[in-house]
């Protein structure tokens, strides 16, 4: 039977008035977090998933926001899989900005080469315009359009949002990866770190043993191992 | 009865036609294939070693030997070896062996993360070293006859360079040398790799290894794919409708579609070596780029050295390979360049087929005492 804090000290009823009010209390922070959590999943979900330019435009605010609590101080025992998960959210939302402006700019040379193919029609010579079947036709459409599009691929424009684009998607599995790492060490299973970290060290061990093996191989066979270059240092 | 007047429409009804008549045909004999009939990589050959998952092969000749000291094949860790081995008549192994070759190969094997530390250094001073070795131990010949492919003959460029000892002469395919001379290739689809590569900042390519641990087989595909954009979008519709009545082309195209799908990928520590040291820094030509502490030296390969590439190449543009002429230390030098041909293609096309083996057979034979 519990006792009653009337049974207990007053110093101990002190303590057990706050701990009553801390239990009220993260009660409450719980639940207002899960409010905030269920009005505005559905609007950062809506966002991350909108890859147009529109979004790409509008999003910039809210990925601000979230990098600002991602980036924010760490809390040693609270909010850790929380910030994991805003800051997925972050790099996903962030893919989609550099996707919308990558396909902005690969989207360019179609126009120029629908203009340079319409100049090729209306400068075709009656004559020719009635042998000019669909095949050479595309054969035509398909030779300019290559042109445009490697020129593109060598543009500055491009080669910035190529890169732009790389590094968002390298954070955002980077993201991922951390995050599966954590779910991994919940659930007591190995993470890829520990997978990566086992295998250089067994590469480093073989290359070890293997080094040794040759320079006794070397020495028995009369090679010496002596090096046909001068080593470096 | 009279011939119909020859119209637009009337051009389009018969192209029509035909084109219904050929989709029919097409469908028929894909139909007809299973996908263990598309068979890559099949000439006869005999495992001798495994080290880790890399494998030596010798192969089993078809003729009489005309060509003693024992050719080992290198290829790139980008794509299999089977590109060198497609079809029985578009085939440098089977070509080498009609010719009286003693060929051998060394796999690299379907690499992944487990992979991921291995680095250039292990693969030259190590596994080729060792197959090597191997080599002349079951052949009683002190010295053997490389053929890199590609990176792979960036590979054997190093060994030779690290071990003339153990080079008799050095063959390249397709081999860049000089990473930046892509520059003075004035075709705008070559060199679209290395300016890519150029585009990013070294640590991108540290962030690029960090996060993925390898370089993944999917992203060379992706971008091998984007380098030749419309090529990418008409293949499986316009360009496969065009051959799909042909079943030799059909199974030709079949068998590259196997090859393309066969990517690995590439080991992290050795891909930022590749992209930093040398598509970056270009160190190599400019006899900075250290393997296990020592300089590889380009002017330390004194062995006969023949330099195949082609003149059509938009991966490893033709300049980046012909630079090699101006840094060994060797006077028996020859180039063999293919016109018309790209980078798989002086492998697989059909105007390669045939001399690309003759040249390299007819090179190696005087140098082979």
């Amino acid at each position: 039977m519990t006792p009653s804090s009337d049974d207990q000290p007053e110093f101990s009823q002190m303590l057990l008035r706050m701990s009553e009010m801390w239990r009220s209390n993260m009660e409450q922070s719980e639940e207002v977090g899960k409010l905030w959590f269920n009005s505005m999943m559905p609007f950062f979900t809506m966002r991350a998933a909108d890859s147009s330019l529109f979004a790409a435009a509008q999003g910039g605010e809210i990925l601000k926001t979230i990098k600002r609590m991602v980036e924010g101080p760490h809390l040693a025992d609270m909010c850790n899989l929380d910030r994991q998960v805003y800051a997925l959210m972050a790099a996903w939302m962030d893919v989609g900005q550099r996707m919308a402006a990558y396909h902005a700019i690969a989207s360019v040379p179609w126009s120029k080469a629908y203009e340079r193919y319409s100049a090729t029609l209306a400068g075709t010579k009656e004559g020719d315009a009635k042998d000019f079947g669909w095949r050479k036709a595309f054969d035509k459409w398909r030779d300019i359009a290559n042109k445009e599009l490697i020129s593109n691929l060598r543009s500055k424009d491009f080669l910035a949002a190529q890169r732009e684009l790389l590094l968002a998607a390298l954070d955002l599995r980077t993201c991922q990866q951390q995050m599966t790492d954590s779910v991994a060490k919940l659930l007591g299973v190995p993470s890829q770190h520990d997978f990566d970290e086992l295998t250089r060290q067994f590469t480093e061990l073989r290359r070890e043993v293997r080094a040794s093996i040759r320079a006794q191989r070397d020495e028995v066979e009369g090679a010496g191992g002596v090096a046909t270059q001068p080593g470096k240092g | 009865m009279t011939e119909p007047r020859k119209t637009a429409f009337n051009s389009i009804l018969k192209d029509f036609a035909e084109n219904v008549g050929k989709f029919y045909k097409g469908a028929d004999v894909l139909a007809g294939i299973r996908d263990e009939d598309v068979d890559v990589g099949t000439t006869p050959k005999t495992l001798v070693m495994r080290r880790d998952k890399v494998k030596l092969f010798r192969y089993e000749p078809t003729v009489k030997r005309t060509v003693e000291t024992p050719v080992l094949i290198v290829y790139s860790l980008v794509g299999r070896y089977t590109i060198a081995d497609l079809q029985p008549d578009r085939s440098l192994v089977r070509s080498l062996l009609a010719e009286g070759v003693n060929l051998w190969l060394i796999e690299w094997g379907k690499l992944g993360r487990a992979e991921r530390w291995l680095t250039m250094d292990d693969y030259v001073d190590d596994y080729i070293h060792e197959a090597v070795h191997r080599i002349c131990r079951e052949t009683g010949h002190d010295k053997v006859t490389l053929l890199g492919i590609c990176q792979g003959g960036v590979f054997t460029t190093c060994y030779a360079a690290l071990h003339p000892e153990k080079v008799k002469n050095l063959v390249l395919t397709m081999t860049p040398i000089d990473f930046h001379a892509d520059i003075d290739d004035p075709e705008p689809s070559h060199g679209l790799l290395n300016i890519w590569t150029r585009a990013l900042a070294p640590e991108d390519i540290d962030r690029m290894v960090d996060a993925l641990g390898v370089i993944p087989g999917e992203l060379m595909s992706l971008i091998f794919s984007l380098m030749t954009p419309m090529q990418a979008l008409t293949k499986y519709n316009v360009e496969l409708f065009d051959i799909a009545g042909d079943k030799d082309r059909l199974m030709n195209f079949l068998r590259m579609e196997k090859w393309l799908a066969d990517r690995q990928d590439h080991p992290g520590a050795a891909g930022r070596q590749w992209l930093k040291e040398l598509y970056h820094e270009n160190r190599l030509v400019e006899g900075r780029f250290e393997l296990l502490g020592r300089i590889v030296d380009l002017r330390a390969i004194d062995v006969p050295v023949l330099n195949i590439f082609g003149l059509d190449d938009h991966i490893i543009p033709a300049t980046c390979s012909k630079a090699l002429g101006g840094q060994i230390g060797g006077t028996d030098y020859t180039e063999v360049p293919f016109q018309g041909v790209g980078h798989v293609g002086v492998l697989v096309s059909s105007k390669s087929q045939g001399k690309l083996a003759k040249s390299i057979v007819e090179w190696l034979q005087p140098r082979d005492g």
